[in-house]
């Protein structure tokens, strides 16, 4: 009961037949037993090798239990080494064929069966009558032709709402067993989805076609010592007899399993149009090299319907469909390298019955739903449509970017009609028909002489110049010959099944993309696709037994940190040209740039998780370090100084101003020359990648370089005043003050730098000291600059406690005027901020953490109770206009002791983009919100911090727990070593 | 609670329309619900002279509530609906506007009077329809719904179980095919010539499954006749009306008179004896994300 209503969370039980309500096993076995026996006793007798007789136990279950004759026969026979011609359904018995000898052993079979009767399973029968009794549909689905035959001689037909058996799958032409195409039409004939259905099977090719129809629960009977293998091959739950169930304990067990499945997917019902470019955000496909937005399978005519490549920008320019919500920015300078680009929708398909297109945004659309599988890594649709004429299709999707095959999309469409025949049309031609419009930096290319049976696109960005292949091979089922257009007849109750393979290459991968992409298409079948997909899911399966963070019981937090970790592993490449942009590949937003946020928020996530990710990130910094040098040398100083924002060669492609849509208002933009504690913060993560890994090579080759550069930009940034240093006119963390002096954060981290710089340098020269010299002349340091970078930072004034124990932002900014923050400012900053920022500046408002971000990243160095006097000053007047400051509160806000505010930070930070907390969640995911989610996690509710010996729990983390949680466990990877991390709940005493 | 908690039956004066109310009070009295008249006027009359003009026999006058209004008679029908929340309209098929101009020869107008046809379309409830040969025959016994496998008959299905359990009655089921519509002919001829356990009859139970998803078993044994016809569909549901005395046919429709089954409904409504109930398939355009808190 819930709610006072009684709520049942399945409609449908479906059984399967022999072994679950009749016992015909026996039967079979002997029949089979007849059979073969008598059939190699025959090649015997005509001079061939004797072979062991049918065993009906062993035999019987390795070979034909719960498959379809002629597979039983065919599968027996390749075990004994024989091989018979397939023959035809309508061969006799007896021929010497496949299909003859299924035709005889059905007629042994029958004979049998006639003689001996059919004797049932008292308890599976007592189970059937206590389910219809309470309104619960059954069917039965079996792979035998003589199904109803069996059901009726044994008197049980009248239990069952739907019978499938053998005959009805072969006159739709379905798959048998393992494929669960027997169990899902048994479902659509009952009227209920899969998810609401229960099976029930002692086979395990049959608990196989359960799972992997997406059935609610799968039910295995071990009547043959078979527990584990059914356990194994996908099914939920196994008991010995069906007497041990009962409505209660299968709606316990759906409701357990449901919760589970639950956690994994994230599901939309229904159509929203005024969502949809959120949706297309949030149900994004990716593997780090190609990103696909989640757009309809047919995209809607104003889709933002895009497939990004990492690494692949090309020239901004004033008026293209690209930009912010609110503001475009229209000037990048002069980098061909500024935008990245988009690529026409490599899933694009349109479909018509009857000359009738179907769209779920139409109106005869029953259901849409859309589902991220997000275990696998896979996006299904589902729509059920009727047209004017009441014909009634149902279209299933399922796509994905391949995580073993980078250059790799996958996609499948089904489409069935339900209750007419008719004229099927699949246009799968990825054509887009406003190329110019949608697509503005691409310039078609000829692909002449290519695969006539392919669709091939060539294209190359206008600025960069860089070309770029998709190559698309569509194939219906039953046929191995490509195509892009089909028009087909179909029957009542038919499925077509369309597959595509897609290959993207460009020519910063290979030097001839055409031929490539077209040969990786050519060589892959139809068959292949199943094994490509399956690879995919594999992959997927090992970046969860590293990802995953398990809270038994809070099934949506589940769900969200599952929905995070999918985004932050599809954003990855192991491509050290590339790094993560701040919506990663899943929208417009920002461009594709590159900012801090990879550093300071998602990178903790890659380095204790993935750590080769982490060490490619820091790979792209160091191979974008000549534009680093450049922009130092630009700015006038020394060194490296890493851009605001950057893209393929590191130069900085921050905007100078915004243009307001509303108002046409130019805003200028202070970030690309002055914040530039971006610097220190690849500093800073490349000494947490060295305690988290001791990568000696890395710091050779890397490392220690970019370390010694960054250096010199700062002691160069520094100016001497009054025997200290200073630096000035900055901006931190806080984007709402901009030409401040000593900004705490940025101090501290350019101190930071400087030391390790310092330490890094010592260390080579002692551990690498063979190479030391050479490193020294190439990056020409000077015997005693190292000595000057340690008395740079010595004397470099980090702002310190005051008595209150609060830090100052930056010089001056308690004397700000106070700014009333309402309410309803918070988390959704008006765009008034925008245009307004000359008087915001004087003010104590602030974007987001800033004085408690330094705080977050050297938790160690400041005492409790100067955490908690900083989150009290500042907190108050965050208007939390970044989505990477909730985060960070939530940390800070656990380490202090204030659970409840923890808590709330947590959520807003944790739904951020399922929640569209921010209302901007159309042009991309938040992957640094995510990031900023896991180390609110790991550093404040668990208070995680490492040693040598590895990572270590604050001992006030249990009581620091979420309220509805009642454990956490997670694994970390700590110099190559994977640890977990568990932690139970303890009210505090 | 009641399947139809309130039922409206718009009235004109007319003894014609006044027919409803025979029906109307019947369902009103087995199903428990609330009975509202309306009457159209362009004066208010004191209760029982509006009632005495409006034909309503003296035996229901303590059973409804009347209620007059000085609009469009359409618009007083729908603003009607919505304010009594009534689930369920009974109204005859041509009122006393139609009456008084005499029965046309052709078009819309033979089978429905203008303020019905527009009740029709723009109302999302249910209308039980007295076509203009209504005879009437209490109580009910079966329903008749013709199904296609779309989702407007899916829903007139439920519909008619729903109502059949609440009355005590049966619902016959069929499926007539159109001898013009090679599609019918296609699925039969391809899925069922030569197998042996599968007759037509199973081709209509998969239909009706699959219209009740929803529904407990013993709603769905109301379902007590499955038949599949062939021809001329008006004719052949008249036909399979009279045979099977049938008392009413629920009927799923987009409610528009000039596309889709149309010609269907405007060649039997001028048939039929026994009442139509009308019935919309209303789909809320919902959305949903299926993440949160709401989770757990």
């Amino acid at each position: 009961m819930r709610g006072g209503v009684p709520m049942r969370d399945f409609d449908a039980v479906i059984f399967d037949m022999d072994g679950v309500v009749t016992q015909t096993a026996r039967l079979h076995a002997a029949a089979w037993k007849d059979l073969f026996d008598h059939f190699l006793r025959a090649r015997v007798a005509d001079g061939h090798t004797p072979f062991p007789p049918f065993d009906a136990k062993e035999d019987y279950l390795a070979f034909v239990d719960g498959r379809p004759r002629h597979e039983g026969v065919r599968r027996f026979l390749a075990a004994r080494g024989v091989q018979l011609p397939e023959g035809s359904p309508k061969d006799e018995p007896g021929a010497m064929s496949v299909h003859g000898l299924g035709a005889q052993k059905d007629g042994l079979f029958t004979s049998r069966m006639r003689r001996n009767g059919v004797a049932v399973f008292a308890s599976t029968l007592a189970l059937i009558r206590r389910l219809r009794e309470r309104g619960v549909k059954t069917a039965v689905v079996t792979s035998s032709r003589n199904g109803r035959e069996v059901l009726r001689i044994a008197d049980v037909e009248t239990l069952f709402d739907v019978r499938v058996d053998g005959i009805d799958t072969d006159a739709l032409a379905l798959e048998g067993k393992p494929h669960p195409a027997p169990f899902l039409r048994a479902a659509e004939l009952l009227g209920v989805a899969p998810g609401r259905a229960i099976v029930i099977e002692d086979a395990i090719s049959g608990v196989e076609a359960g799972r992997s129809g997406g059935f609610g629960l799968v039910v295995g009977v071990d009547r043959h010592g078979n527990r584990d293998a059914l356990l194994a091959h996908g099914a939920d739950v196994v008991v010995p007899d069906l007497g041990e169930l009962d409505l209660e304990t299968l709606d316990r067990h759906m409701r357990e399993r449901r919760e589970a499945l639950l956690a994994w997917h994230v599901e939309q019902e229904g159509f929203d149009p005024a969502r949809e470019h959120g949706m297309e955000s949030i149900f994004t496909v990716g593997n780090g090299y190609l990103g696909v937005r989640g757009a309809l399978d047919t995209p809607l005519p104003g889709s933002q319907a895009d497939l990004f490549v990492a690494g692949v920008y090309d020239r901004k320019s004033a008026g293209r469909p690209y930009s912010e919500i609110e503001f475009i920015g229209d000037d990048r300078g002069d980098s061909v390298h500024s935008e990245l680009v988009s690529v026409p929708f490599p899933f694009r398909v349109r479909l018509a019955v009857d000359g009738v297109p179907l769209s779920p945004a139409g109106t005869r659309c029953r259901m849409h739903r859309r589902t991220l599988d997000l275990q696998q890594g896979i996006l299904h649709g589902y729509a059920d449509y009727d047209t004017d004429t009441d014909r009634r299709v149902v279209v299933r999707t399922r796509r994905c970017a391949s995580l073993s095959d980078l250059h790799l999309l996958l996609q499948e469409v089904t489409v069935t009609l339900v209750n007419h025949s008719s004229e099927v049309e699949l246009d799968a031609s990825l054509e887009d028909p406003d190329l110019k419009s949608n697509h503005p930096h691409l310039t078609r290319l000829d692909v002449a002489g290519a695969d006539a049976t392919l669709d091939v696109h060539r294209f190359t960005t206008q600025a960069s110049r860089i070309e770029i292949v998709v190559a698309s091979r569509t194939t219906l089922g039953g046929s191995d010959r490509g195509g892009v257009r089909w028009k087909v007849q179909e029957a009542i109750g038919r499925t077509l099944t369309f597959r595509r393979q897609v290959a993207v290459y460009t020519s910063a991968d290979v030097a001839d993309p055409l031929a490539v992409a077209m040969r990786r298409i050519q060589e892959m079948s139809w068959e292949d696709f199943d094994g490509e997909v399956a690879a995919h899911a594999a992959r997927w399966k090992q970046v969860w037994k590293r990802a995953d963070v398990r809270i038994p019981g809070s099934t949506a937090t589940e769900q969200a940190l599952r929905f995070n970790a999918y985004h932050l592993t599809s954003a990855a490449d192991r491509d050290p040209r590339v790094s993560v942009g701040a919506r990663a590949l899943t929208g417009r937003a920002y461009e594709g740039h590159v900012f801090w946020d990879v550093e300071l928020f998602k990178f903790p996530f890659y380095l204790y998780t993935f750590p080769d990710v982490a060490r490619t990130l820091l790979l792209y910094r160091f191979n974008t370090l000549g534009g680093a040098r450049r922009r130092a040398h630009a700015l006038g100083f020394r060194g490296a100084c890493y851009a605001w924002e950057s893209t393929a060669t590191g130069d900085d492609v921050t905007p100078r101003m915004i243009r307001l849509k509303s108002s046409g208002k130019e805003i200028p933009i202070f970030t690309g020359t002055q914040q530039v504690h971006v610097t220190a913060g690849v500093a800073h993560a490349i000494w947490r990648y060295w305690e988290a890994t001791r990568d000696r090579e890395f710091m050779r080759d890397a490392g220690v370089e970019i370390l010694a550069e960054t250096a010199r930009f700062w002691a160069s940034r520094c100016t001497l005043d009054a025997g200290l240093f200073h630096i000035r006119k900055v901006i931190g963390p806080d984007e709402y003050h901009h030409a401040v002096n000593d900004n705490a954060y940025t101090n501290w981290l350019a101190r930071f730098n400087l030391e390790r710089a310092a330490e890094a340098v010592e260390w080579m020269k002692r551990e690498l000291a063979s190479e030391w010299g050479a490193f020294a002349e190439r990056i020409a340091l000077s015997p005693g600059e190292p000595d000057g970078w340690t008395n740079t930072a010595r004397a470099l004034y980090c702002p310190a406690p005051n008595a209150d124990g609060v830090i100052e932002q930056f010089e001056g900014f308690f004397d700000l005027e106070d700014y009333p923050l309402p309410r309803e400012e918070r988390f959704k900053a008006p765009i008034s901020r925008l245009f307004d920022w000359e008087r915001i500046n004087r003010m104590k408002l602030i974007k987001q953490a800033d004085v408690l971000m330094l705080l977050h990243l050297f938790p160690g160095a400041f005492p409790h109770d100067v955490m908690a006097a900083n989150y009290h000053y500042y907190e108050p007047m965050t208007d939390h206009a970044s989505s990477l400051s909730p985060g960070i509160h939530s940390a800070i806000a656990a380490r202090i002791g204030l659970r409840e505010e923890a808590e709330r930070y947590w959520r807003e930070s944790l739904w951020l983009d399922l929640s569209d907390r921010m209302g901007n969640n159309a042009l991309g995911v938040h992957p640094a919100c995510m990031g900023a989610t896991w180390q609110a996690l790991v550093f404040g509710f668990l208070g995680v911090h490492f040693e040598d010996s590895g990572p270590v729990r604050a001992s006030w983390a249990a009581s620091a727990l979420p309220s509805k949680w009642k454990e956490v466990a997670l694994t970390v990877n700590w110099r190559g070593r994977e640890c977990v991390i568990h932690r139970e709940r303890e009210e505090p005493a | 609670m009641s399947l139809f908690p309130s039922i409206l039956v718009p009235l004109d004066g007319s003894s014609g329309a006044a027919r409803s109310l025979g029906c109307a009070t019947w369902l009103a009295s087995r199903l428990g619900a609330r009975l509202h008249v309306l009457s159209a006027t362009p004066r208010e009359l004191p209760a029982r002279e509006e009632l005495e003009r409006l034909h309503v026999p003296r035996e229901h006058w303590s059973r409804v509530e009347l209620h007059q209004a000085s609009t469009y008679p359409e618009d007083a029908i729908l603003d009607a609906i919505s304010r009594y929340d009534c689930r369920l309209v009974v109204m005859t098929s041509r009122g006393a506007a139609a009456e008084a101009r005499g029965a046309p020869s052709s078009g819309i107008a033979k089978v429905v009077g203008h303020v019905t046809q527009a009740v029709i379309e723009r109302c999302a409830v249910p209308v039980l329809l007295l076509p203009p040969r209504y005879r009437e025959v209490l109580p009910w016994e079966r329903l008749l719904v013709p199904v296609s496998g779309g989702a407007e008959s899916d829903e007139a299905l439920v519909l008619a179980v729903h109502l059949a359990d609440a009355l005590g009655l049966e619902v016959h089921v069929a499926h007539v095919s159109d001898p013009d519509s090679k599609d019918e002919e296609f699925a039969v001829r391809t899925r069922y010539s030569d197998q042996l356990h599968h007759e037509y009859r199973a081709q209509l139970e998969e239909l009706v499954s699959r219209a009740l998803p929803a529904l407990a078993t013993a709603e769905c044994c109301r379902v007590q006749a499955i038949q599949l016809g062939h021809g001329d569909i008006a004719g052949e549901l008249v036909n399979i009306m009279s045979r099977d005395r049938v008392s009413v046919l629920v009927v799923g429709w987009h409610g528009i008179f000039v596309t889709g089954r149309a010609q269907v409904l405007r060649t039997l409504i001028p048939l039929l004896e026994a009442p139509v109930l009308l019935t919309k398939c209303v789909r809320p355009t919902r959305f949903q994300l299926k993440v949160g808190e709401d989770l757990e």
